[in-house]
């Protein structure tokens, strides 16, 4: 597995297509990610992000339905693919397993 | 409401084309969504940061196009490949127009050679544009006259007195010489004097010697490589000694390389000026040197001019005064002129003639002259070659346009826009244009060995030799193929593709066809009526009555060598009843027949009559057959007769009175007591100079011919030439053992006065009948086309019972109007142009119109050949056959 393909952005990212499929495009992840996190996230970046992760063959992306306030332009909806679905479960797995090594109380102390 | 246009027009600059849909809807969408949470103005805000976070290399490379854009050179590529198919397609069509073209840019390269060799006279010595010769301008009782030489001391004063000046030289000629070295010995002819500085002036490269000092001491002689090797093979000869005439010695000093081939100026021999210190003590009016001069660099020839003619008058004034009785301020008071000028070096080969009007007859033989006029003419005639080629040209491709016509239309529809079209068939001339220059090149490589025999010149090709040349052909090839391309161009290109391809080209009537090949004719019939007229000037130069009989006359040219046994030698040729006459003259029918001022009369110093002057013996009239019209000649036994002068009938108008036989002359002399003679006889005109110029007055004066330039001419019986011949050789070798007698015949040598005239006859003829072959090429393609284009036409016009000759009639009607109408525009511009030629000569043919006539049958003769051979064609092919192609 090859840990170093994914940054930090780039997973989570990848966590909001899998959590918001098969709605997920640029706007609705950036603002999905602000809610979450509370940072602003421009929807370039997340755009830059979705088309690094469909290049590595994380995504695929077609091109979905346009809206009034898009101006009548079409939106690009992005998918998990079957290896953006494995890579995940790895990461997890191995976040996971690590969780799983903490000794319990050093955990209560953090709270 | 809606998003900062700003913004978006600056993602829209930067953004990758295929990602600005998404982007640009996934921006909207957020503003909108922001809007609602924010308010409008944070939105905007917002929005100006999110356009800015979307600058990345991701969002700003160019997606490589799956249709990529064609490069120019695709298409240049394409037209290439349409160029060549169409180049093979019509085979006859390429052919006529390559080597129409070919030929054209043949001629024009030879002449532009030709005319460039021309220019680039005198250019060798290092400090050409310094230098200048001065000339001698006189206007003396109304007859102006330049003359190349001057006084001898002239350039030595103008270097003492204008620091300006820094060096000045001499040539001078002091007759022929025999040289002996060892047991060879021959009579030179070409032994010039000159100054110790002439190597500091004309900078010529030496093989054996110092230039510096060659020339210094008396009796130091300089030869040229040719000389050295005919006197002493290889070896080198400085120190060695030729024995001159039996008597001196001269020691030579160096070796120089040949003169230049483009120099006005050349010699065998150069024996030093020292050698003659009398020259030095010649007075003003004794002009018999050449003077060049170097100026400083940027000092303007007109201050120094300027500054030149007081100086002269200051020296001059006295010797007038002396001479002519009058002070000078008199004789200039009446109008009168007498001044020194500066000629450039450089002008001397090509200007002397027209812009300087320098008296040829001032010149040494050695120097060339050239004439201005002819450059212009073969420029002229390079320029009209070269158009009527590119008339074919232009002609042939608008004439094809129906065949190119779908091509054009679908190209159009496809997508091509006018100025593409434009540059593809500019692509495609200029491409048939370099083809045809480098088949001209080669035309050039064969026939220039020949071109320069014709031309007497030694050009070449040469296109390494230069860094200019290789580019300027080049731009030559793009301005030809533009020049020859740009119509063909405009004209297919301006197709509009509905019309052509729905039915093709309409047939048009082009004027402007008529026009071109109207006149490309017309420039052929010029060049042919000049050759004609050309060729009847000298026609009529070589059969008009020259006053005296011509024929049958031997000149001995050296017979000088003989000296004092001149008379014996006369005598014993005289016992042979082959030889009819002999007699003595000095030079006679070349260029330099002396002249000199005399009074008479009542005719004061302030307005001298200029004669020419020639030294002759009692027989000159017997042996040439010129007529007395009163008085006598020169009689044998009078002993007076040496102040007794004969003159010819324009001396007489000269003098203006009726009779003025036993009426005295006086011969205008400085040194001497002026030397007066009596006026015994008039002879009829006879031209003893090149017909270029009307009898001038001349005198005779009886001399014992034993100078340096004495020729012998004798009159030999007709019919009895090798006897003659016979005798005359065995009879010199009695007299003289060492040299060989050189001799020619008359009649010739007038001939080769008007070589210059032959050579342009010839370059002439050649380029005519080119210039119509050309021209009938480009006719023969037209002829071709139009009766391919009315086939149908001519099988109709059978069926229903036309005669083949009303056929020819039809197909060749237009060709032959176009001629005729070439005829009528030609025809004046000829008959201008060659009356301004003719006013070189002083007798000149008469321009009739036989000569329009001819060369109109001539041209209408070759252009109904160029056009029946396909038309005959056509009218005899059976109507069956042609009504059915399609």
């Amino acid at each position: 597995m090859r840990r170093s393909d994914l940054g930090e952005f780039e997973e989570v990212v990848l966590l909001a297509v899998a959590a918001l499929s098969p709605k997920a495009y640029s706007v609705m992840i950036a603002e999905e990610l602000e809610r979450e996190t509370g940072n602003s996230v421009s929807t370039g970046a997340v755009h830059a992000a979705l088309q690094r992760l469909e290049q590595k063959g994380y995504l695929t992306s077609q091109l979905g339905e346009a809206t009034a306030e898009r101006g009548g332009r079409r939106k690009r909806l992005f998918t998990v693919t079957a290896l953006g679905g494995r890579v995940l479960s790895d990461v997890r797995a191995v976040r996971n397993r690590l969780w799983d090594r903490i000794i319990p109380n050093i955990r209560l102390e953090w709270s | 409401m809606s998003p900062p246009r700003l913004a978006d027009r600056f993602l829209n600059w930067f953004c990758a084309p295929h990602l600005r849909e998404e982007v640009l809807g996934d921006l909207h969408e957020r503003y909108a969504l922001r809007v609602e949470q924010l308010g409008e103005a944070r939105a905007r805000r917002r929005y100006w940061w999110d356009v800015v976070a979307y600058v990345r290399p991701e969002f700003i490379k160019r997606q490589p196009d799956l249709f990529p854009s064609p490069t120019n050179t695709t298409m240049l590529f394409n037209y290439l490949k349409v160029a060549y198919r169409n180049l093979i397609n019509n085979k006859v069509f390429s052919a006529i127009n390559v080597t129409g073209l070919a030929l054209g840019i043949a001629c024009s390269i030879m002449l532009f050679l030709f005319v460039l060799d021309e220019l680039n006279y005198d250019t060798f010595t290092t400090k050409a544009n310094q230098t200048y010769r001065l000339y001698v301008h006189s206007l003396i009782n109304g007859k102006e006259s330049n003359s190349s030489k001057t006084a001898a001391q002239a350039g030595n004063v103008l270097v003492r007195h204008f620091p300006e000046v820094l060096t000045s030289t001499r040539i001078g000629y002091f007759g022929d010489h025999d040289l002996r070295y060892g047991d060879k010995v021959f009579r030179e002819t070409k032994i010039y004097t000159a100054d110790s500085t002439y190597f500091d002036v004309f900078s010529l490269p030496f093989l054996y010697g110092n230039p510096a000092t060659a020339l210094k001491n008396p009796n130091t002689i300089v030869l040229t490589e040719t000389m050295a090797r005919k006197y002493f093979d290889d070896q080198n000869p400085v120190g060695q000694s030729f024995i001159v005439d039996g008597k001196q010695s001269y020691k030579i000093t160096g070796v120089m390389k040949d003169f230049p081939d483009k120099s006005h100026f050349r010699c065998d021999f150069l024996l030093s000026m020292s050698t003659y210190p009398e020259v030095n003590q010649q007075n003003w009016l004794e002009a018999n040197y050449s003077t060049y001069v170097v100026l400083k660099d940027g000092i303007a020839p007109d201050r120094i001019e300027q500054k030149m003619k007081r100086l002269i008058l200051e020296y001059i004034g006295p010797q007038v005064q002396k001479a002519l009785g009058v002070p000078i301020e008199s004789f200039l008071a009446k109008g009168n002129a007498y001044e020194y000028r500066l000629q450039p070096l450089s002008s001397i080969y090509l200007h002397s003639k027209r812009q300087y009007a320098i008296d040829p007859n001032s010149e040494w033989s050695g120097v060339r002259i050239g004439d201005s006029a002819y450059l212009y003419i073969f420029l002229a005639v390079a320029f009209f070659m070269l158009l009527i080629a590119v008339i074919n040209f232009i002609n042939l491709s608008t004439a094809r346009s129906e065949s190119r016509a779908k091509e054009v239309g679908i190209r159009k529809t496809i997508g091509s826009n006018r100025a593409k079209l434009i540059g593809q068939f500019i692509t495609e001339s200029v491409l048939l244009t370099g083809l045809a220059v480098l088949i001209a090149l080669l035309i050039v490589t064969l026939l220039l060995p020949g071109f320069n025999e014709i031309a007497g010149r030694h050009l070449q090709l040469a296109l390494f030799s230069n860094a200019y040349r290789i580019p300027a052909l080049f731009a030559f090839i793009l301005l030809v193929g533009m020049l020859a391309g740009s119509y063909p161009a405009f004209f297919l290109s301006s197709f509009q593709p509905i019309d052509v391809l729905k039915s093709g080209v309409k047939k048009r009537k082009s004027s402007l066809r008529s026009f071109l090949v109207v006149t490309q004719f017309s420039i052929a019939i010029v060049l042919i009526l000049g050759m004609i007229i050309i060729r009847s000037q000298l026609q009529y130069i070589q059969q008009k009555n020259l006053g005296f009989t011509k024929e049958h006359i031997l000149s001995i040219d050296n017979a000088a060598v003989l000296g004092n046994k001149l008379g014996a030698f006369k005598a014993e040729l005289l016992q042979n009843s082959a030889v009819l006459a002999a007699s003595n003259t000095s030079q006679l029918f070349t260029t330099g027949i002396p002249g000199s001022a005399y009074l008479f009369g009542n005719h004061s110093g302030t307005d001298p009559i200029s004669f020419q002057f020639l030294d002759v013996d009692q027989d000159f009239v017997e042996t040439f057959g010129v007529q007395l019209t009163s008085g006598r000649f020169f009689e044998k036994g009078r002993i007076a007769d040496s102040t007794a002068v004969v003159i010819n009938e324009a001396a007489l108008k000269e003098c203006k009175t009726k009779n003025v036989l036993n009426l005295e002359l006086t011969k205008v002399d400085v040194e001497d007591i002026p030397k007066t003679y009596k006026i015994v006889g008039v002879v009829k005109d006879f031209n003893y100079e090149s017909l270029h110029r009307g009898v001038r007055p001349l005198l005779f004066h009886l001399r014992p011919v034993q100078q340096a330039s004495s020729i012998l001419h004798i009159r030999i019986r007709p019919n009895a030439t090798q006897k003659a011949i016979d005798h005359i050789e065995s009879t010199w070798r009695k007299f003289e053992k060492a040299e060989q007698c050189q001799y020619s015949f008359l009649d010739e040598s007038l001939g080769r006065l008007y070589d210059e005239e032959q050579k342009t006859s010839l370059i002439a003829t050649i380029f005519s009948f080119l210039s119509i072959l050309i021209a009938c090429m480009g006719l023969f393609g037209l002829a071709i086309f139009v009766t391919e284009q009315r086939t149908k036409e001519i099988g109709i016009r059978k069926v229903l019972g036309a005669s083949i000759s009303e056929i020819l009639f039809l197909l060749s009607k237009q060709f032959i109007t176009w001629v005729m109408i070439a005829m009528l525009i030609a025809s004046p511009i000829a008959w201008y142009a060659m009356n301004q030629w003719l006013q070189n000569f002083a007798y000149r043919t008469d321009i009739s119109w036989w000569m329009f006539v001819g060369a109109g049958t001539l041209a209408i003769g070759v252009a109904l050949c160029t056009v029946s051979f396909h038309s005959i064609k056509a009218a005899l092919m059976n109507p069956v056959k042609s009504l059915r192609s399609e």
